[in-house]
């Protein structure tokens, strides 16, 4: 396996609705940054790897009319969709293609338009013979394995809650952020109109309109034009049971994540991931996940995860700054989001990550999540 | 690069399947192919999944087979395209040194859904979909361009194709974590299997209006990688056979010039598309006709898959029938 780094990143600015940008266009927008990030042209790209999905916009192969946007044409392109962790997955598809040795340079672009679609009609367009009739959307199933999960754990609603504040406190600093809530308080989001029990409106991420692209290089080209890469050190994917009934207390077990993060760390020689990591960029599409992988990803034992919010260990000035961009709660193009966790975290190793840049981050680590409980884990670093 | 063998292929009949889930066809693809390669669920190490959401009316249709695929607690990544691409990306993933063995699976229930209704909404919503394009007149434009009529579609067909993948060297084959998987792989591999030795895949102009239609630019720069990577230089004279994906009558000869393959006389003696073989499941469907050719006569063969208008996506491989002898680590081509 060739040694494989990211050496630029680039998204779009974030928003509810972008009409003035075509899904084409934001994915442009985003490809063109990350290109100028990392100091290339198109031509200098090999290949492409897109993340979307597909069904929230209500099309067919869509990379048929965006791939253009990202540079593909006559490019080998291909497009990923595996749910919310289809950013994820395609980023280690085209670390994949670099370092496999064909391709020297891969730029991977993920997009979502919300605006254009119906996301909740596509998420419950599930199994039509058992889950369909029951299907809920993000909001409804998440609301019933975070009884679940709190009730286990012992995780307060305020607890939550500042996970919430947290994340749009530090969107405040990341320009390309969709919400923007400097001051929210613990008491506006525990006040904000009950979405499912316990999920509030504001412990839920936003949908988003947006594109993020990251530029990967293969060791000898990844030098030459980036002085501090970031390179991959782990990828991981785990999949899991398709049906929600069959998964045995989802955000309690979380066995996904927990067993490509061990994984992960196994390569890597991560023991104590709290210390040896010096920054998280985690997919957490609602507040109480972001406690619950705090457990599964080893930031403290079982049922300690309150503390830790509590203690403020994860904010920006902790021990563990997770998702210093803001997370999926302050910004979800669901095809993107996972690229964004990504590109940022490469963003903190390359010391480019501007207001929000954490100090001397040699160790990163992104997540991606999607489907009721599928799981990505990506290491980044500063060494090879 | 270095070759990938072929270690099994597995595929259902395909015909409209009214009683039959998208989870059960996958499930015999997915066994027949084990079966092939005499290996079971757990020597995988990791699974690349090829399918669309629109025809299969699911978002993230690849947690329908989630199951089947035995991709629970398991590595799985899905290709939104023809089986063929997925199979450059499965290949791809050994090439990089992330997996030994990978399950390629493909699946599409044509019958289910309304070809003309889905394929409209691939075209850009702003200037082609309104004009209420699809793949049928879309097809129709390019046979056009050849003053040929309107070609007729092919009957609708339900079913599912699978490939086995695997890293070819006996060095990273004793380096798989059960002693008596990689006893397995052996005598597998010391079987007449053949292996991956090109690929290559390209996307072509979205907007018809920019394109040539009577040229096919995409497909020429995915058989240039391919034909490059397999070290072909004269590929009409090297190529044994090619199996290529004609989803329209017409498109046989525009394919075929593409791949500098006009006039070759060994093009889709399984007799290609005709029989109705499901959108997407082709190029994983025209790689296995030529597995199951080369495991029975040694040479060079061609795949080829297409996907989108006009054959807008392009995907090109190249197997051949070498025989990996893992005992003494030679690979003798």
């Amino acid at each position: 396996m060739r040694n494989t780094a990211i050496i630029g990143a680039g998204q779009t600015k974030h928003v509810k609705a972008r009409d003035d940008a075509s899904q084409a266009e934001l994915v442009r927008q985003a490809a063109t940054r990350a290109l100028a990030d990392a100091g290339i042209t198109l031509r200098d790209v090999d290949a492409v790897v897109l993340a979307n999905m597909e069904l929230f916009e209500g099309r067919a192969l869509p990379e048929m009319w965006v791939g253009e946007g990202a540079g593909g044409y006559l490019k080998p392109t291909l497009k990923i969709a595996t749910g919310g962790t289809s950013g994820t997955s395609a980023c280690i598809a085209g670390y994949h293609q670099c370092a496999s040795g064909l391709f020297d340079i891969v730029l991977v672009v993920g997009w979502e338009k919300h605006s254009e679609g119906a996301t909740q009609t596509g998420m419950a367009l599930v199994d039509p013979l058992w889950d369909r009739s029951v299907a809920s959307g993000a909001v409804g199933n998440f609301a019933l394995s975070i009884s679940q999960y709190a009730a286990e754990r012992g995780v307060t609603p305020t607890q939550a809650a500042k996970v919430a504040v947290k994340a749009r406190r530090n969107a405040a600093k990341n320009p390309y952020a969709h919400l923007q809530m400097p001051d929210l308080t613990v008491e506006q989001v525990l006040n904000s109109r009950m979405l499912a029990d316990p999920v509030h409106l504001l412990d839920m991420c936003p949908q988003s309109d947006g594109a993020c692209a990251i530029v990967y290089a293969a060791q000898g080209v990844a030098e030459k034009l980036c002085a501090r890469p970031a390179w991959v050190r782990a990828a991981v994917t785990r999949h899991d049971q398709p049906y929600i009934g069959d998964l045995d207390r989802r955000l309690v077990t979380m066995r996904t994540l927990r067993d490509a993060a061990r994984a992960a760390y196994q390569r890597v020689g991560i023991t104590e991931p709290l210390k040896q990591f010096d920054v998280a960029e985690i997919y957490e599409p609602v507040s109480y996940a972001e406690l619950a992988w705090y457990e599964a990803l080893g930031f403290c034992a079982e049922g300690d995860a309150g503390k830790l919010i509590d203690d403020g260990v994860t904010e920006m000035s902790g021990e563990l700054p997770v998702n210093p961009s803001g997370g999926v709660l302050s910004t979800n193009p669901v095809g993107a989001s996972g690229v964004i966790r990504v590109a940022e975290a490469a963003l903190q190793v390359m010391e480019r990550a501007g207001a929000h840049q954490i100090p001397d981050v040699r160790l990163a680590l992104a997540t991606g999540y999607g489907v009721y409980a599928w799981s990505d884990v990506i290491i980044l670093s500063a060494d090879k | 690069m270095q070759p990938i063998t072929i270690l099994g292929v597995g595929r259902t009949d395909y015909a409209p399947k009214p009683g039959v889930s998208i989870p059960e066809m996958v499930h015999v693809a997915t066994q027949a192919a084990l079966a092939d390669a005499e290996l079971t669920m757990q020597d995988v190490d990791a699974r690349v999944t090829a399918s669309v959401d629109l025809w299969d009316g699911l978002t993230a249709s690849n947690i329908a087979i989630t199951e089947v695929v035995g991709a629970v607690m398991q590595p799985e990544a899905r290709v939104a395209g023809d089986g063929l691409l997925a199979a450059c990306h499965g290949a791809m993933s050994i090439l990089a040194g992330a997996y030994n063995v990978v399950l390629v699976v493909a699946h599409c229930k044509g019958s289910m859904g309304d070809s003309a209704a889905i394929s409209n909404w691939t075209f850009d919503p702003i200037y082609q979909q309104p004009l209420g394009l699809d793949d049928a007149a879309a097809a129709a434009l390019q046979a056009s361009a050849f003053s040929l009529p309107p070609p007729l579609e092919r009957p609708p067909a339900d079913g599912a194709a699978a490939v086995i993948l695997a890293r070819a060297s006996e060095t990273d084959l004793s380096g798989f974590r059960r002693p008596e998987r990689s006893l397995a792989l052996n005598q597998i591999v010391n079987r007449l299997n053949p292996q991956l030795i090109g690929m290559g895949w390209a996307l072509d102009e979205h907007y018809l209006g920019d394109r040539d239609l009577t040229d096919a630019p995409a497909l020429r720069d995915a058989a240039r990688r391919a034909f490059s990577m397999a070290k072909l230089n004269d590929p009409k004279r090297e190529l044994a056979w090619a199996e290529i994906s004609e989803h329209f009558d017409y498109q046989r000869v525009l394919w075929a010039r593409a791949l500098g393959l006009a006039d070759f006389s060994n093009l889709n003696l399984s007799g290609g598309l005709a029989r109705g073989v499901p959108p997407f499941v082709a190029g994983l469907d025209r790689l296995i006709e030529i597995v199951l050719r080369l495991r029975e006569k040694p040479g060079t063969a061609l795949a080829h898959g297409c996907w989108g208008p006009c054959g807008q996506g392009q995907a090109v491989v190249i197997a051949d029938s070498a025989i990996v002898r893992s005992c003494d680590s030679a690979i003798v081509r």
